[in-house]
């Protein structure tokens, strides 16, 4: 049986109807009006204990509403889920003693107190063993870097250091798995960076499963090795990042740089100028063409002063998916 | 396996809420205190008028002015006890959602209306209790009401159910707050209805004694076990047992309130975001 098992899961709002004026919100009271909105349909999915996955797909896919259902948050509407052996929103309060989750659009610190404050309450909260708690403390200030805002009122803090103590107070117990749905929401090129590796570093060092979910595609490919695509609440890939790749796969692209007179530019079989600036071209490798050939030929035909290979960027393939549509 | 909540962790846990939440009261020390003073005047300012204005008749329905006094110092104070404990968590469900703030409690290894009740601590309410008590002590002593030990136990007692049933408006109220963002005009009228009790509920028609004391018991709240102490008239054909129900009644409604807040949870399917 794999850590978590998710079978069939479908998640179905039904929003209510709004009612007008005071005899409208009596009656809506005793009778209502609802729409339904199909959120997550079908999926399934395993995960085993260590793997770090990434949960991606547009605005509305459901990336959230699947989080909710692994956490014990949401009832499904039919299907299963099953995390540890735990059916999460059946025993919701032992599942989330073995969970830690982070919302990244909202904050469960304490305004006013600083986040040493929160720490202890967690500590509580948990009923985490005191050594336990001690070690964890220390390990992710340091991992955090939060030494030096750990005793600040938390409304003073930036946005990303209440990122970093809103993860933290999510692993202070230990929690076999993290939910992080966007972690890096809103947060500047440096921060994410920290953010990513501190993750990377959590997964990697304590074998932590780890389910991510992000609109920013850099996340992914510094913390996850497989990925979990959805739209419309179904599932369109699960595999690793290079599959992905692969399978998506479109044309690779070199870059010639070139410090003296541009040469002309000769057809040729396979390849094809995609853009041609002051001082380079972006050429465009068929995929049928090996990259290794295409370089060959290039260096051969233009001699250039350097050569670039393009990696595609899931960012961009999983862009070509949704234009495509 | 650590799980299963002991009643040793929920008082470590309210203790440390608690903390924080004092904490939290002080860092805008000025603030509260400002607050708690308002709230004195303002709540003084009322007693005051209602005073005044009793003054104007010298019997209400058999109760003279101080009596009615003592009907509205036992509603302030079984309220204002009530609040401390239940006013900020179940104020703000509505809220928390709205803002999926209750997501986030829902992960945690509570259960989220214990959550709710100890991040939610309101030290505020001291002036109402301190005033309450004041004119509680102000109107005995006009009335040269000397309680012994018998009836301060009957009052404590009839306080509890009372604080029960303040309670459960609370939480009742608040379950609305799982269906409906929207503010219900049905919690208004009951709140309105509530305010009656101020009064001898025997000056009103026979339908609102009857409504007040079987179908919304709100004058289990103070009329009844004023009516005890101060042996004053319950509405003709009453069981006389009836002063002696106010905890039942309290522990009834207050069961009922949190089925309710439960059944609210049952529906609860988040917020988009
Ligand atoms: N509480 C709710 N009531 C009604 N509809 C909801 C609720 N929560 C989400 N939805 C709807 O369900 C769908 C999926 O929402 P969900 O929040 O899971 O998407 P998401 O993938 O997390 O999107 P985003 O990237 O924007 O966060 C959306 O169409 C959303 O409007
Ligand atoms: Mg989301």
């Amino acid at each position: 049986m794999s850590f978590i098992e998710v079978e069939d899961l479908c998640k179905t709002y039904f929003i209510a109807q709004r009612s007008v004026g005071v005899w409208g919100s009596i009656k809506s009271l005793f009778r209502r009006t609802y729409r339904e909105k199909k959120a997550v349909s079908d999926i399934s999915f395993r995960v085993e204990r260590g793997e770090a996955v990434g949960y991606i797909g547009p605005n509305g896919a459901g990336k959230s509403t699947t989080i909710k259902m692994l956490s014990g948050v949401l009832v499904p509407t039919s299907g299963t889920v099953h995390v540890g052996g735990v059916v999460p929103y059946k025993e919701r309060k032992e599942n989330a003693q073995h969970i830690g989750v982070v919302f990244g659009q909202r904050s469960q610190l304490y305004w006013d107190l600083p986040v040493s404050d929160t720490f202890e309450l967690y500590e509580k909260l948990y009923d985490i063993p005191r050594e336990v708690y001690m070690r964890n403390r220390d390990y992710y200030t340091e991992l955090f870097q939060m030494e030096d805002f750990i005793d600040q009122p938390v409304r003073q803090l930036s946005l990303g250091q209440k990122m970093k103590a809103n993860i933290a107070i999510a692993l202070l117990h230990d929690p076999e798995v993290l939910y992080l749905d966007e972690p890096t929401i809103g947060l500047d090129v440096m921060s994410k960076k920290v953010l990513r590796e501190s993750i990377r570093r959590i997964n990697q060092e304590k074998g932590m499963t780890i389910i991510l979910t992000t609109h920013d595609m850099d996340d992914i490919e510094a913390v996850c090795s497989r990925l979990i695509l959805i739209d419309q609440g179904r599932k369109l890939f699960d595999g690793t990042l290079s599959r992905f790749k692969e399978e998506h796969h479109r044309d690779n692209m070199i870059k010639l740089e070139f410090k003296r007179e541009m040469p002309e530019w000769k057809e040729q079989d396979g390849l094809s100028l995609a853009e041609a600036a002051d001082s380079c071209w972006r050429i465009r490798v068929k995929r049928e063409a090996a990259p290794r050939d295409a370089v060959i030929t290039l260096l051969n035909l233009y001699n250039p002063d350097n050569i670039y290979m393009e990696e595609p960027k899931i960012e961009e393939i999983v862009e070509s998916i949704f234009v495509g549509q | 396996m650590r799980g299963g909540i002991t009643m040793k962790k929920i008082l470590e846990l309210y203790r440390v809420f608690l903390r924080l939440n004092v904490q939290k009261a002080m860092v805008y020390r000025g603030t509260y205190i400002a607050g708690v003073v308002g709230q004195w005047l303002g709540y003084g300012v009322t007693f005051a008028s209602l005073y005044i204005m009793l003054s104007r008749f010298e019997v209400l329905a058999g109760w003279n002015r101080y009596e009615v006094l003592v009907l509205y110092g036992l509603s302030v104070l079984s309220y204002a006890l009530s609040a401390t404990v239940f006013f900020v968590p179940t104020q703000d469900l509505a809220m928390k959602v709205r803002t999926g703030e209750l997501d986030q409690i829902l992960s945690k290894p509570v259960h989220p209306f214990l959550y709710e009740i100890m991040q939610g601590f309101c030290p505020n309410y001291l002036s109402h209790i301190s005033l309450a008590v004041a004119v509680l002590v102000f109107a005995f002593a006009k009335l040269h009401y000397k309680p012994d030990m018998v009836s301060m136990l009957y009052l404590a007692l009839m306080l509890t159910g009372g604080l029960l049933i303040q309670s459960a408006v609370f939480i009742a109220g608040s379950s609305v707050g799982f269906f409906t963002v929207q503010d219900n005009p049905v919690m208004d009228m009951v709140y309105t209805l509530k305010g009656f009790v101020n009064y001898p509920i025997t000056i009103f028609p026979r339908a609102l004694q009857f409504f007040l004391t079987f179908m919304l018991p709100f004058a289990f709240i103070n009329f009844y076990p004023a009516a005890m102490l101060l042996q004053k008239e319950i509405p003709a054909g009453y069981p006389a047992v009836l002063p002696y129900l106010p905890p039942v009644v309290g522990i009834f409604v207050f069961v009922l309130s949190i089925r309710l807040w439960n059944w609210g949870l049952s529906h609860y399917q988040g917020t988009g975001s």
